[in-house]
């Protein structure tokens, strides 16, 4: 064994690692080698300082320091939460929240509004002034409209085009010389009794016959029919007396009962059976007046429903109206509703708004 | 804490399985070990504990790749002598490699009652060694103070170092052939006093 294959096994005999023939020859050869026996001891004496070397106690709290970091991570959300972190699903739950009940606000408010509307357009009847004579000094003064009249199911669309000429179910003769308004709205259901109506200038191409409750039809309604003709125009409502919450008040509320039908074939012969269409007189005789009927409901059998009507008088005329009136129908009741509370100064200077429930015929 | 003498591998299981708290079983076990092996790698007792916490915290993290191949102290060591090497490399380009000032060495082991002449000179000798540890190569310093100081089986060192058990001992009787140059002139100084 030479010096440099002693080298290698000098490490390993120090870790008393080496064995057999390795350890005895290398005994042999430190034996008689002062050099390898030196490298030895001085390998020796760098384990020994070594060794001196203190075991360093780690810090204090060094294990809680640790453990804090460990249970940290141990805790720490996963790499989508992490993702997220800066938005937080509360955030979008809060603003989703938000836009929900805003939208939800919004459907609310809507559904309220169609359900406050009536389901057709509102459709007043038609609105016609007939053109006084010019010889009478007497002005129409416009009627306030039922604004708050129900409206008829088959109501059509409001239109602002004059009625278009139509023949009229009544004959020219029963026209009255005094202009008269016939304003003239079919009740519907009392659900839609608040919906407003816009009474200025509005009318319809729909007219006279194709109302149920025509008063023509029925025996009775000669100012009306008398209207009916061709050439009229639309009367506007007197602003001052529409009420958008409640219906106008009347200065005269009449309550009459329809006269029961002759015989089937009369009802059924063209115009005979209108006792006013054979009266030219009556109301056609007064200066002005304006109408308008309101249907509200059927109440007693389909022929007859119960129907309101609206006349426009003047004052001076009254009484020829109602003698007209009891002359086609039976008068059950006056009431002077307006009457009582207003002057009659002020009656006289405008014509007197009459309101004619009109109650189906007595049954036998 | 009773659970003590659980075995490395029980523990290492319990907190595979998710047990964070067996952990600290582990590091109690271990930490004077690690905490020295980077130390004498080091030779800074500050940079040491910083470095051991970001050892264990590595070794919690990465914990589920630890099959039980080997010893988990060897793995440990594994991870610590890898961050300490990193350390030690940043500390080397900063110039900032040290030897420990004083009363860092006598930490534990110190003996209060001692000569304090004869203190004074180990506390010397601990520094050149230290300085003559620092200015070895990471893996001859990392083989000499797991052999030397620790008492580490060849074996161990092999795989902590993922080298074969031959090429440690010969980088062993290198690092000590070297380190015995760095401290001849404190030995045969000894020598010649004694």
């Amino acid at each position: 064994m030479n010096c440099e294959e002693t080298g290698l096994q000098l490490s390993e005999f120090l870790d008393r690692t080496l064995d057999g023939d390795y350890l005895r020859n290398l005994r042999e050869h430190l034996a008689g080698c002062p050099r390898c026996s030196e490298e030895l001891a001085g390998i020796t004496e760098c384990r020994r300082l070594l060794s001196s070397l203190p075991a360093v106690e780690p810090p204090v709290g060094f294990v809680t320091r640790v453990m804090a970091d460990v249970r940290e991570a141990a805790y720490r959300p996963g790499i989508l939460e992490r993702l997220f972190a800066p938005v937080r699903l509360k955030m979008p739950l809060q603003a989703a929240a938000v836009v929900l009940i805003g939208v939800l606000s919004v459907y609310l408010y809507q559904k309220e509004d169609t359900s406050n509307l009536p389901l057709t357009p509102i459709t007043p009847e038609p609105v016609l002034s007939v053109q006084q004579e010019s010889t009478k000094s007497e002005t129409v003064k416009p009627l306030a409209a039922p604004v708050n009249s129900p409206l008829p199911s088959e109501a059509k669309a409001v239109s602002t085009e004059p009625a278009p000429a139509k023949a009229p179910s009544a004959p020219v003769a029963a026209v009255p010389k005094a202009g008269i308004t016939e304003s003239r709205l079919e009740s519907r259901p009392e659900k839609f009794k608040s919906a407003p109506i816009p009474a200025q200038g509005v009318t319809t191409g729909q007219e006279g016959s194709s109302f149920p409750g025509d008063l023509a039809r029925r025996g009775l309604g000669s100012p009306v029919e008398a209207l009916r003709q061709p050439g009229v125009r639309p009367a506007p409502f007197a602003a001052e007396r529409l009420s958008l919450l409640s219906e106008p008040i009347p200065d005269y509320e009449l309550v009459v009962r329809r006269r029961p039908p002759q015989r089937a074939d009369q009802d059924t012969s063209s115009g005979s059976h209108d006792s006013l269409q054979k009266q030219p007189g009556g109301v056609a005789g007064s200066k002005s007046a304006e109408a308008s009927r309101q249907t509200e409901s059927p109440s007693r059998g389909n022929n007859f429903p119960l129907e309101i009507l609206w006349f426009s008088v003047p004052y001076d005329r009254y009484e020829q109206f109602k003698k007209e009136l009891a002359a086609q129908a039976i008068v059950e009741s006056e009431i002077p509703v307006a009457v009582k509370e207003k002057e009659a100064s002020f009656i006289v200077d405008r014509p007197l708004s009459i309101r004619v429930t009109v109650l189906p015929p007595a049954e036998r | 804490m009773f659970v003590e003498a659980i075995g490395d591998a029980e523990c290492v299981k319990r907190v595979q399985r998710g047990d964070a708290d067996s952990f600290e079983v582990l590091v109690r076990r271990h930490q004077k070990a690690t905490f020295n092996l980077i130390y004498r790698l080091l030779g800074d007792y500050e940079e040491a504990a910083e470095v051991a916490q970001e050892v264990f915290l590595s070794a919690f993290k990465s914990i589920h790749q630890f099959r039980g191949d080997a010893n988990f102290s060897t793995w440990l060591y594994r991870i610590a002598f890898n961050h300490a090497s990193t350390r030690r490399k940043n500390l080397q380009l900063a110039h900032q490699r040290h030897v420990p000032l004083d009363g860092t060495e006598l930490i534990g082991d110190g003996d209060a009652f001692a000569d304090p002449e004869k203190t004074a000179q180990d506390r010397e000798t601990q520094q050149r060694v230290q300085r003559a540890l620092n200015s070895l190569p990471k893996d001859d310093a990392a083989i000499i103070i797991l052999r030397d100081l620790q008492d580490a089986p060849y074996e161990e060192v092999a795989q902590m170092l993922e080298i074969p058990v031959g090429t440690v001992k010969s980088r062993l009787h290198r690092a000590r052939r070297a380190l015995k140059e760095l401290l001849a002139p404190q030995y045969c100084l000894k020598r010649k006093a004694s």
